[in-house]
């Protein structure tokens, strides 16, 4: 049984942990409602909507995939929970989507066949709410649509994410086809797929670069 | 070895009444359940026990028997009504002993896992349309906001010109009056007439978008309620003594002082007054009534216009909501006026309305709280 995982490491404070562990409970009971109450009294407390993602959503979603790649919960158990989450991210919109313009523009999608977007979403809203203009493309984007995309919108900045490491060759593909037409586009790549490492073969890439979590998106930007 | 065989058989027969997840149920010749495992009382609920399949089964045609039951091909499907009063497809196997029989049925997985697909891509899909709809929301939000700066800039450079011109058309009318010709008089009247116009309705575009970006301020302070209404009807009267339309104050209860922003205030009355009288008829009254309701004073201004056509009363404190009544006079309305006073009324925790009256006329209505009030602010 898989019990070892190498997730970013957060500091979490007692209080943080505490509600992390409340909301994990009412994501593993399936209870939207809980969910739900618990994050309005967060965000009345002050929370940024940064850590909710971050702190909250992102590591409760850890801890569920953990339990169910330990079978001890059911995929099913693991859809509702993800289910509850992207029910709640709408709910953020309204506070993400007020910051000012900085003229940037950015597209999120997932590599094709990848059926999770969560993390993607998260990334395109952290963009969001520094000024960005994400475009989020989806779950398992096909490379046609991507490139048609980025020929339209010509970003700045392509975000990719993988949530299995089955899929690598299929990111690798990707990045490779988009390099063709984009030599100069600045491509940033993440999802669960790396924690177990395997981010330094495409980093040799030239402008690739992994980014391994929320809050170093956030230092990636602020730089 | 038989010894063994039986044990199996014990060991499985405990299976499926304990754990399997199949409805495994027992039915006599006429179709009553008398025996059913734990997995289908779960499901259709212990008082499945006893009752006639025919009320297990949802059928569409015709009640369903044993008959019909008997006829349908193993891996059929049948919807349940469950305990929980939802309906749910198994796939049944009879399995006849005699003129009773076994029931067997389970969920159709496949049926279920596309289910659980369709339902996760869904909910994708509407979690991204939703978040596409925040963004769109937000951006208007924000091209809102600019146009009601433009609005309220533009409003302002041109409230003081258009000012000085009406000022001076008005000093050289008075001038000419005397000695000018008719037409010259009439094309002077005209062009007051219509540069008033103008001044109103960017006097009302300016206060619209300052209170579009949430910049309307109340100055709440003590008024005495009999003064203020005194000297609006005083200057009201003033401006339709031509038509010799008449305002009369019915004081029918007097607060005294109350506490409000007073200028605001004397602006919601002016403009309803005016309104009043310029859908009035020459010669007509006013009533302007005051009265209490509960916690409330309210303020009711009625005339004897042709009232609101009743489907045009909803837009009538909407921005820009003209309705297709016409003043006597020929002025045009700005659309802004009423939405303004609701503004106003609305940020002192007040509310107003228009009905009309019995006998022709309309009557706008307005309360605003007696006591302390405190100004909404949130929604200024």
């Amino acid at each position: 049984m898989n019990t070892a995982h190498s997730f970013p490491p957060q500091t979490q404070t007692n209080g943080q942990e505490s509600h992390l562990l409340r909301f994990t409970a009412y994501l593993l009971a399936g209870d939207r409602q809980g969910c739900h109450n618990l994050m309005q009294e967060l965000l009345a407390d002050g929370i940024s909507v940064l850590s909710l993602y971050q702190d909250i959503f992102q590591q409760s979603l850890y801890r569920v995939g953990e339990l169910w790649e330990q079978n001890r919960i059911s995929v099913a158990r693991e859809h509702i929970a993800t289910a509850i989450v992207e029910s709640l991210l709408a709910q953020t919109y309204p506070l993400i989507c007020n910051a000012g313009n900085t003229g940037k523009k950015v597209i999120v999608a997932c590599t094709p066949g990848e059926l999770h977007q969560l993390g993607a979403r998260m990334v395109a809203d952290t963009l969001e709410m520094y000024g960005w203009d994400s475009h989020f493309l989806g779950a398992n984007t096909p490379p046609s649509g991507l490139l048609q995309h980025l020929q339209e919108e010509k970003p700045q900045l392509l975000c990719l994410s993988l949530s299995t490491h089955m899929g690598f060759g299929s990111l690798l593909n990707l990045i490779r086809q988009v390099r063709i037409d984009f030599s100069q586009l600045p491509i940033a790549f993440g999802g669960q797929a790396f924690y177990r490492g395997g981010a330094e073969q495409l980093e040799q890439i030239p402008l690739v670069r992994h980014v391994p979590s929320l809050g170093r998106l956030e230092e990636l930007i602020n730089r | 070895m038989s010894g063994l065989r039986h044990m199996r058989d014990l060991v499985l027969l405990n299976y499926l009444q304990t754990k399997a997840p199949l409805v495994i149920l027992e039915l006599d010749e006429q179709g009553v359940v008398r025996g059913a495992n734990q997995y289908a009382c779960r499901l259709l609920g212990t008082e499945c026990l006893g009752r006639a399949l025919q009320l297990l089964v949802i059928d569409f045609d015709t009640p369903f028997t044993m008959a019909r039951l008997r006829t349908l091909p193993a891996g059929s499907l049948l919807t349940v009504k469950e305990a929980n009063g939802m309906p749910s497809s198994l796939r049944v196997q009879f399995l006849p002993l005699g003129n009773d029989g076994i029931l067997v049925a389970e969920a159709d997985l496949q049926d279920k896992d596309e289910l659980n697909t369709t339902l996760l891509r869904l909910n994708s899909e509407l979690s991204g349309i939703s978040r596409e709809l925040q963004k769109k929301t937000a951006q208007l939000q924000q091209a809102n906001n600019l146009k009601n700066q433009f609005l309220g800039m533009a409003a302002h450079d041109l409230r003081n010109p258009l000012a000085g011109i009406y000022a001076y058309l008005d000093l050289i009318a008075d001038d000419l009056a005397p000695t000018a010709e008719d037409t010259l008089c009439q094309a002077l009247q005209e062009m007051k007439r219509e540069v008033g116009y103008m001044l109103n309705l960017v006097s009302n575009l300016l206060d619209y978008s300052v209170i579009e970006q949430g910049h309307l301020h109340l100055t709440m302070q003590e008024v005495t309620l009999r003064e203020l209404l005194q000297q609006v009807v005083q200057l009201q009267n003033l401006m339709t003594r031509k038509r010799q339309v008449e305002i009369c104050l019915q004081m029918e209860y007097d607060p005294g002082v109350m506490l409000v922003d007073l200028n605001r205030i004397r602006q919601v009355l002016n403009n309803l007054l005016s309104n009043a009288a310029k859908y009035s008829p020459d010669s007509g009254v006013i009533y302007l009534i005051t009265a209490r309701q509960g916690d409330a004073l309210l303020i009711q201004i009625q005339d004897q216009g042709p009232g609101v056509p009743e489907h045009e009363q909803d837009k009538l404190f909407k921005p820009f909501g003209t309705t297709s009544t016409r003043a006597v006079d020929g002025d045009k309305s700005t659309g802004l006026g009423l939405s303004i006073c609701k503004r106003i009324i609305d940020a002192h925790g007040g509310s107003i309305w228009e009905e009309n009256l019995p006998h022709g006329g309309a009557c706008f209505c307005f309360t605003l709280l007696l006591g302390q009030p405190e100004p909404k602010r949130n929604d200024l």
